[in-house]
Formats: structure tokens, sequence, C-alpha cells
């Protein structure tokens, strides 16, 4: 089982390196070493802060591309250029096969953050020095927001696979994936704004509306930069029940994702 | 050089549209209004300052990260002088203080605020009470004990000018506390030569150039904004350019 695993895996990351990601890459991590120093210098009071917050934007935004469009092609392209069914004639069953390119696309992006994330951490730490107050960041909640942003994406690979299982076309993986990330950022806010009265809604309401806000899903709860930014303390019980929904709820997603998957005509 | 800087959005959309890009976008948004702000001193007053526009954009930009002390510190810096915006100021820094209770600078601006501006020396006290007990300083102590009961309104600035002072990194903000404390320093001679003239003679002078023809002052002082001092009937100085070079230009433009 482990060996069919690692064989697909390192299968997809040969299909992965094909694509040149690794140039994108570079260019980000680039960007991020000579632009973020340079905004942050124009702060007054916060450089580091400054420098945390951008950088993570810019690794997150990066990642977010690499997601959507890693996951929504991996089997699009398969099933376009006819390599998946020679493959799928191998001695192993197709959730085998989704699996392996899940753990192929996570390594790729768990690389690419642990790169990205380490040069964001060393610049943030570098700007502290030049803070007039004391910077305040915390290495500590930093390797928390990091992880917690990874979390978030693996969530979110798993809902392109989802989506690529059903079209090969560009647009419904694409665009569907970028549905649920866009509606899993702005649900909190919606829901904070809505429960901002309590009075005026019943409480079947509040409670289905809360039910909807994990189920859509809610990538709020990975959201811990603030923490780190400003040297808070970290809610622990909120990382682990973060860390919980997370890895449920992509193992839900990848499981639909496969029996939807093992039903598909090819 | 056109100068603008526009319409912010709700701070609930973009709250909503940016999600986890909320802390970025909130430090964006105040260096927006720094730039801008920039560029207006760069065109000494020959540009109509969209205060508005910059106030409520920095408001924006504390809601979407309540904890950016440069948006607080650029309010308190810009605002206050230079446009006048105490009250809205204040209601500003009393939402980050909620927010940055560990940070002295918060009830220290607050203290500052109401005690020059407003004239309210028990909410002063109150505040800066509150920033001698976080920071821990003997200044701060001072200042909470003695300036904001005893002394004048001169003084105070001068005090809190000499702290921003020396807690000052940048060049620019150097130079512009710098000019601020010349101007409240060459305010601060000729207040005392007023009191001693009245003190001697028991009335105000009518103007700055009898102190000095009557030896209460060597010379009057020049205002680094550009202005020229004078004394109202009530004693008080003044300068035309109201120690802002932003006020100079709207003068001029009227």
């Amino acid at each position: 089982m482990f060996r069919t695993l690692k064989l697909l895996t390192y299968h997809e990351l040969l299909r992965i390196k094909r694509d040149r990601v690794f140039w994108s890459f570079a260019g980000v991590a680039l960007l991020l070493l000579f632009m973020t120093p340079i905004v942050a210098n124009l702060s007054m009071r916060q450089p580091a802060q400054t420098g945390f917050t951008l950088s993570y934007s810019l690794v997150h935004l990066f990642l977010l591309v690499l997601t959507v469009f890693l996951g929504t092609q991996a089997l699009s392209r398969a099933i376009e250029r006819r390599t998946l069914i020679p493959v799928l004639t191998l001695p192993f069953s197709r959730s085998q096969y989704l699996l392996g390119a899940y753990l192929a696309l996570a390594i790729v992006i768990l690389v690419c953050a642990l790169c990205l994330d380490s040069i964001s951490l060393m610049t943030s730490m570098w700007l502290a020095q030049f803070s007039p107050i004391d910077a305040g960041l915390s290495v500590k909640a930093m390797l928390v927001a990091y992880a917690m942003g990874l979390t978030k994406y693996l969530l979110l690979l798993a809902w392109a696979l989802f989506f690529s299982v059903f079209s090969t076309s560009f647009f419904l993986p694409v665009f569907g994936t970028l549905g649920v990330y866009i509606a899993g950022s702005a649900t909190y806010q919606i829901v904070e704004y809505l429960l901002s009265n309590p009075a005026e809604y019943s409480q079947g309401f509040i409670l289905l509306v809360k039910v909807l806000l994990y189920i859509l899903p809610n990538f709020h709860a990975f959201d811990f930069q603030v923490y780190a930014a400003y040297g808070l303390a970290v809610p622990w019980m909120d990382v682990i029940w973060a860390l919980g929904y997370g890895l449920t709820y992509s193992t839900v997603i990848l499981y639909l994702a496969t029996f939807c998957f093992m039903r598909r005509e090819l | 050089m056109q100068i603008k800087l526009g319409y912010t959005p709700a701070s609930t959309v973009l709250k909503t549209l940016s999600g986890e890009h909320r802390f970025a976008l909130g430090q964006l948004l105040t260096m927006k209004v720094l730039i801008y702000y920039g560029g207006l001193l760069e065109q000494q007053g020959r540009v109509r300052p969209e205060m508005e526009h910059m106030y409520h954009t920095l408001v924006k930009a504390v809601e979407l990260d309540p904890y950016n002390m440069d948006a607080y510190y650029f309010a308190q810096a810009a605002f206050t002088w230079d446009l006048g915006q105490v009250k809205a100021v204040i209601k500003m820094l009393k939402y980050g203080y909620q927010f940055r209770s560990w940070d002295w600078y918060m009830p220290f601006f607050l203290g500052f605020n109401y005690a020059y501006f407003l004239k309210d020396k028990k909410e002063a006290a109150h505040y800066m009470q509150q920033a001698a007990r976080l920071s821990g300083s003997e200044l701060q102590t001072t200042l909470a004990s003695r300036y904001f009961y005893e002394a004048d309104q001169t003084d105070v600035g001068i005090m809190f000018l000499r702290q921003m002072l020396a807690g000052a990194v940048t060049e620019s903000e150097k130079a512009i506390y710098t000019l601020r404390l010349k101007a409240l320093i060459a305010v601060s001679e000729l207040e005392q030569a007023v009191a001693d003239y009245s003190a001697s003679r028991g009335s105000f002078p009518d103007s700055l150039n009898l102190l000095v023809e009557t030896k209460f002052l060597e010379k009057i002082p020049t205002d680094p904004y550009g202005g020229c001092f004078y004394i109202n009937d009530k004693g008080k100085i003044h300068s035309t350019s109201n120690f802002s070079s932003i006020f100079m230009s709207k003068q001029n433009e009227h």
C-alpha cells in the first residue's frame, strides 16, 4: 500500500517538475527578499510587523495560485493527455492514485511554503532590529501562523482535487476552487456582521448560520497572523481545534473525491 | 502634480473581501495616507488636503488591523497639530487602546491631547497615570503628577515634543518634531516676556514690538513655519502660520 503510494507520489512529482513550478516559486522568493524590506521601511513604527504581514500575504497569494492550478490540473491533464488510463491498468486502485496525487501536490506545497515562510521569517526578524519600539514579533506564534496557513491550503487542495474529478474543463475546477476560497475567507466576516445584532434573529437561525460557517468551510479559523505580528499569547485550544477541523474536513473532501472518481467513466 | 487620495470602501466590505490579507491591506492603506501626506507637505499648501478621506482611510486601516501602530502614530502626529481633528484622533486612540492595552504610547497620546488641546487636566492625568504605569518610566510618572496639574500649555507641548523627539527614528520624523519644538520654544520665550511685562505694567502689551522697545525681549524670534508672531487682546501668543505648513497653504489659497 505505502510502496504504491510512494510510486504514485513520485510519478506525480515528476509531472509537476515538468510544469516548471520552480521558476514561479523562485520569482516569489526574490520578490519576498527584495520587496518586503523596501516596503516595510516606509513604516514609521512597526517595520517588522509590516514586513511580516506583507510577506505572509505574498506567500499565501502564491500558495493560492499554486493550489488552484496544480490541484485542478492534476487529473484533467492526465485524462486529456491519455496518460491516466495506462497508469490505472497497473495493480492499484483509483483511490490510491488520487491519494498519491494529493500527497505529491501536498509535498510541493509544503516545500514551497517551508522555503517561502523561512524567507518571510528571516526578513521579519531582520526588520525587527530596526524597530523603534520593542518589535513584539513572536517566533513561536509566527511558526503557528505559517503552519495553520499551510493546513488551510492543504484543505483547499482537497477541494481542488474534488472539483477536478468532475470535469476535465478549465472552468469548473478552477472557479469552483476559487469560489470555495472566496466563500471560506468571507463567511466569517458575513456571520460576524449578521450576528452583531443577535436579538434580531432566532436561536435556530443563529445555529444554522454557525453550522453553515464551518461547512463552507471557515478559513478564518486558520488565521493566526495577529498573534505572530503583535506577540499576543497564542490560544492553543483554538490551534488544536483548527488543526483537527482542517484534517477532518480535508479527509471528508478527499473521501468524497475518491467516491466520485471511482464511479467516473474515463 | 495631481495629488489625490480618493475614496476607500467601507471596512466591512474590505474585511469580507480581503480575508487573510486584511492586515496587509490595513498596512497598505496606512502607507497610502502617509505617502499622500508626504506629497502634501512637498506641495507646501498648493493642494487642498482631503482631510475627510485621510481620516476615514486611517479609520478603515485600523478597523482592518486594530493593532496598527503606524496609523495611530500618524493620526496623532498629523491630525492634531496640523489638521485640528483632536476629538476624532481621541476616538481613534481610545479604539486602539482597547487592543494595544500594553502600549504606553496610547494613553500617553490620549493624556497629551486632553491636556494640550482640550485643556481637560483631569482626563489628562487619568491617562498619563496609565502611561506611567505601563512604561514604568520615571519621566512618565513626573509628567502624570506634575506637568498635567501645574505646567502651562506651552510647557506641556515642549515636554511632549522632547519625548517624541527622543523616540523618533526616521530623519523626517525628527525634522517634523524639531521644527515644532523650535516654534514652541519661541512661543515660550514670548509668553515669558509677556508675563514679565504684565507683572511690571499691569496690562498686556499692545504688540510684540513693544516688548522689544521696553527691553523685556531682546528680539522677536522667528516662526520656523514661516509665519509672524502676534499677541491677541487676551495676551495669548499666536502665529499667522498657525504652526502648520498645510494651514499656511490653505491661507494662501483663500
